[in-house]
């Protein structure tokens, strides 16, 4: 995976449709995400009652998916490749989102991320991380049907990361996006970049958790990192979000 | 805000059942103590702690020695035996309490901790095993739901859905410490391997070089 900037707009659940990724993708970022989106209703349901407390999610029907992902990624056409970042509980799902990804984004990334208890409850998002067996079966049945680049995100310091990687890359994956969430502090644990980088050489680390300035992100780039994912920085502050763009585009270095 | 901690023991001469073709009665017992023993040491080195309740079917005498221990004797199987404590607990003077597994013994104080903050924002906190049970529950004093420990069964996910079920506010704490009971050959053999100075582990490296 070669971005043009090291910068990309992480998934903001409700939030990151075309037109945010557009803004974005227009100050340079490398790479923008669509999502978090579910493909099943399992997930869809999920998000309904998240919506229902008060979070924001992107509530799909799963008969008008397709036609929104399609509309969603024109928004943002020739500016920056597309992730998908995708959200199921079900090897339906999971196909589904394989099948829709390789027709209208440029990357899918699977989601083992997600920690609202409503998510899963129905086995998915960081219920892949607790037990990735199931997905890992999937992925063997699945993974050849993939035609874009394949990213695995999830949070560290909530299971054995070392372990997670080793799993997922014997299967094949080549990239993971890390939120490198400290157990107990609001910064983020670089050192788990660092461990994972030590002994993964051979893999695509996309790193973020808090990055709202130059040197926190040079910071995850020196301990191992390709790619810096940015998340509530791009509702915060626009401006800082530029300047960290501006400053990480790989043309100009 | 009090919090109460609640480890349920169950019956001495049965203790780790799953470990019983690999270590005699003597063996498991041992370790079964000395693995109490590191989680007392982790809740006792924090801060945020008011009180210590073992439930146990058997006496436990020799843990009468910490004074922040109290010993509540239940025969009953284990939701039971936890029902009955979290009531007893409830009369207490107690804002919240937590449930640990006695075959948890990587557990930090840091841990503690960590639970001891999030369940000021939360009425409920669970934690994952590494097989679909659950190695934290941490209630609310006034939150009840329906116990769903038991071996074989995938605790977590049914606490979980009682918990939305009610409406509770809950929220999941996890980390590799928290996922790893000690609960059959596979897991003791990784348990061998680790660089710890917890009691327990320095036991079963003693037994696994034996």
């Amino acid at each position: 995976m070669k971005l043009k900037n090291k910068v990309i707009l992480a998934a903001l659940g409700g939030i990151t449709d075309g037109k945010f990724c557009r803004k974005v993708a227009e100050l340079g970022a490398g790479a923008v995400t669509l999502g978090g989106i579910d493909f099943d209703k399992e997930t869809i349901e999920a998000s309904m009652l998240m919506v229902k407390r008060g979070r924001k999610e992107f509530v799909i029907e799963l008969n008008k998916l397709e036609e929104y992902i399609k509309n969603e990624v024109k928004i943002i056409e020739g500016l920056a490749p597309v992730l998908i970042n995708a959200r199921f509980a079900t090897e339906e799902g999971l196909l589904r989102a394989i099948e829709i990804s390789n027709k209208y984004g440029d990357i899918i990334e699977l989601n083992l991320h997600c920690r609202q208890p409503e998510i899963i409850l129905r086995g998915g998002g960081q219920y892949f991380a607790f037990y990735p067996a199931l997905l890992l079966d999937w992925l063997e049945k699945h993974l050849d049907k993939v035609n874009i680049p394949l990213i695995i995100k999830f949070r560290a310091n909530v299971t054995n990361e070392l372990r997670l990687v080793k799993l997922f890359k014997d299967f094949g994956v080549k990239i993971f996006h890390i939120d490198a969430m400290h157990p107990y502090l609001n910064l983020p644990d670089i050192n788990v970049i660092e461990r994972i980088r030590n002994q993964n050489k051979d893999i695509t680390i996309i790193g973020g958790n808090s990055i709202r300035d130059i040197d926190t992100a040079n910071l995850f780039l020196r301990r191992g990192s390709d790619y810096i994912s940015i998340g509530r920085l791009a509702i915060e502050d626009v401006n800082k979000l530029k300047t960290i763009i501006e400053h990480f585009n790989v043309e100009r270095t | 805000m009090k919090i109460n901690i609640l480890i349920p023991i169950k019956k001495l001469n049965e203790t780790k059942s799953r470990l019983i073709k690999y270590l005699d009665e003597n063996s498991r017992i041992t370790l079964t103590l000395l693995m109490l023993e590191d989680i007392l040491e982790s809740c006792i080195s924090s801060q945020s702690i008011n009180k210590i309740y073992l439930v146990s079917y058997d006496d436990l005498s020799e843990f009468k020695k910490y004074k922040e221990i109290e010993i509540l004797i239940n025969k009953e199987e284990l939701n039971k035996a936890l029902e009955f404590a979290l009531d007893y607990l409830r009369k207490e003077e107690n804002d919240a309490t937590l449930v640990i597994p006695s075959d948890l013994p990587l557990i930090e104080p840091i841990d503690i901790s960590n639970l001891g903050k999030l369940i000021e924002n939360y009425e409920i906190i669970l934690g994952p095993s590494c097989d679909g049970g659950t190695n934290i529950l941490m209630l609310r004093n006034y939150v009840k739901i329906n116990l769903e420990f038991g071996e074989g069964k995938t605790s977590f996910l049914l606490h979980l859905k009682n918990a939305l079920d009610n409406n509770y506010n809950v929220t999941i704490y996890s980390n590799e410490r928290i996922c790893l009971d000690l609960d059959d050959i596979i897991r003791f053999k990784y348990f061998k391997t680790l660089n710890s100075n917890k009691k327990s582990i320095k036991y079963i490296k003693e037994l696994a070089n034996n």
